[in-house]
């Protein structure tokens, strides 16, 4: 038995979604909570393998539930069911550890896979969620510029020789070299440097 | 000298405080009048097809304005001010060249001229058009910088205003999609709810027939209440339908709908038949909206109330929330509350009065009378 709690603010959500789910030959309802705090506390109280979460929500909303449930019961699975595609929500959704992001137009079936999905240890994403998230990753976040910066780094070389390469003052390297700190989410060069060869940015005879 | 850059001084503070483009242009078109001691002045912004989008004067009464039918072209010498930024004075207005030769009908005739053109960013976006200097034969050279140091002002002035009346414009887009988003969400999750439970009742059907009626009375219960709803939320982006059925029941659907997107309790009570012309109706309606758009979203209160009585030729309407209130003289508050403004400014249009009533901690009534 898939053993699921609904956090969610609208008894009329919660109400469907528990008839139906009862209905599973594989899955048991064993709570219902109207906003976070009420399910992380049920959370702790019934050890739910699955938690449907509804990211609007009074008190504690849907995305600081997902932060704190992670330090506190990191094995529950969570996934988000929401009625809304937009950033706001959906990176720090994911960033928090959902491991599902679906939308309200759902089919009752595809919830249900969902739930035996990501109860399995995988993940399930809403289409136009998932999307959203292969175009984010496939942005380029560093200019062209910044690109030349880092494979230059990628090769060892300090800011004052990747200065004298492409003609900048050390000053200017030196910004580049923060901001793509920043972008690449690392905290030293080494870092970038090891990202650079891996992302294939250090040229071949180099 | 010194008492002219008085009288400027406090034209130019009185104009900063103006938040709208038509008083800031009435209020410039006076002071140039003042400041240059002309009987009449006139303030034209072009509208860039040989025509004035304004022309908006000060001297004249209503009824010669009115006699004088619709508004000049830019022709003549006020279109001369129109193309190069230079200043022009002169005498006699009929001797110069650019002049037609005739007055159009119910004209004043007129003799000195001062024209001043208006510039920002190095566009000529306005001019200030002065004629018959009293006291004097002609304008003084006096008289043109201060003009000009007038139009330097003017120039800001009406851009700001214009900035301000746009991002006013904007709030009210934005508004619109955030009710757009509510009003989405609220339908979803009916909806969801309803698809759910068509799907319990499809299972529940070989199994225990009678479990699945059970389940289909409350789709019907709920379909129908999904469909109120829908009602409720179309009639809410169509704000057409206040002239079909009139204040009161306008009045009493948006309550409905702030009832469900909120999820809170609005005390509605109308009084009397109000009986007021459709752009009455639509300030009026606006006004609410906006009182207890502020009362739901910032009062935190138990307890909203709105109450909308007609009696004899006087229309109120009163807004009051038990909430935490603020203090309406605080002008940073004031400045936020947007809002607040904005509600003043159509009481102002309506030729009503709008009271709001607050202390920190003890409320807020919004009390609005109109005459019928």
């Amino acid at each position: 038995m898939i053993r699921v709690l609904i956090a969610d603010d609208h008894a009329v959500v919660r109400q469907g979604l528990r008839t139906f789910l009862d209905l599973q030959e594989d899955i048991e309802v064993i709570g219902e909570a109207g906003d976070g705090e009420e399910a992380l506390a049920l959370v702790e109280q019934l050890a739910p393998d699955v938690v449907l979460i509804d990211l609007v929500m009074p008190r504690v909303d849907g995305i600081e539930a997902l932060r704190r449930l992670r330090e506190r019961a990191p094995a529950v699975r969570a996934i988000v069911l929401s009625s809304f595609v937009d950033d706001d929500r959906l990176f720090p959704a994911v960033r928090a550890g959902a491991a599902g992001y679906l939308l309200k137009d759902v089919q009752p079936q595809e919830l249900v896979e969902a739930i035996r999905t990501v109860h399995g240890g995988g993940a399930l994403l809403h289409p136009q969620v998932a999307a959203r998230l292969l175009q984010d990753m496939a942005e380029d976040p560093l200019t062209p510029r910044e690109h030349e910066v880092l494979g230059l780094i990628g090769r060892g070389m300090p800011n004052k020789l990747i200065a004298r390469e492409l003609s900048l003052s050390e000053k200017t390297v030196k910004a580049h070299v923060s901001s793509i700190l920043a972008k690449l989410g690392v905290t030293d060069r080494t870092q970038a440097a090891l990202y650079a060869v891996r992302e294939g940015l250090v040229g071949p005879g180099s | 000298m010194r008492e002219s850059l008085e009288a400027m001084s406090e034209a130019v503070l009185a104009i900063a405080a103006e938040r709208e483009v038509d008083p800031v242009l009435r209020r410039l078109v006076e002071s140039a009048r003042e400041l240059a001691g002309a009987r009449y002045a006139a303030l034209g912004i072009p509208d860039g097809t040989g025509a004035f989008a304004q022309f908006i004067t000060a001297g004249m009464s209503d009824e010669l304005i009115a006699a004088m039918g619709p508004l000049p072209r830019t022709h003549g010498l006020l279109g001369a001010m129109l193309e190069s930024p230079d200043s022009y004075r002169t005498t006699d207005i009929r001797q110069d060249p650019r002049f037609r030769g005739w007055w159009p009908r119910a004209h004043p005739q007129m003799r000195s001229f001062l024209g001043v053109p208006i510039v920002a960013r190095g566009e000529i976006i306005a001019a200030f058009y002065l004629t018959d200097r009293e006291r004097a034969d002609e304008f003084s050279a006096e008289d043109q910088r201060l003009i000009e140091m007038l139009a330097a002002h003017a120039a800001v002035a009406i851009e700001n205003a214009r900035l301000l009346e746009r991002s006013r414009e904007l709030n009210i887009v934005e508004e619109r999609n955030r009710m757009a988003r509510e009003l989405h969400d609220a339908v979803s999750q009916k909806l969801f709810g309803l698809v759910l439970n068509a799907e319990s009742a499809a299972t529940l059907l070989a199994r225990d027939p009678e479990a699945a009626g059970v389940q289909i009375a409350g789709i019907r219960e709920l379909a129908h209440e999904a469909l109120e709803e829908l009602r409720g939320l179309i009639f809410e982006l169509r704000p057409a339908s206040l002239e079909e059925e009139g204040l009161a029941a306008t009045l009493r659907k948006h309550v409905d709908m702030l009832r469900r997107v909120h999820g809170r309790d609005v005390e509605l009570r109308i009084s009397g038949a109000p009986r007021t012309a459709p752009e009455t109706d639509r300030e009026v309606l606006r006004i609410a909206q906006e009182a207890l758009t502020n009362a739901l979203r910032h009062a935190d209160a138990e307890r909203i109330e709105l109450r909308l009585q007609a009696r004899d030729s006087r229309l109120t309407l009163t807004v009051a929330d038990d909430g935490v209130g603020f203090d309406p003289a605080a002008p940073g508050l004031r400045s936020r509350r947007l809002g607040l403004t904005s509600m003043e400014e159509r009481a102002r249009a309506l030729g009503g009065s709008l009271a709001v009533v607050s202390r920190p901690g003890d409320g807020t009534t919004v009390t609005l009378e109109v005459s019928a």
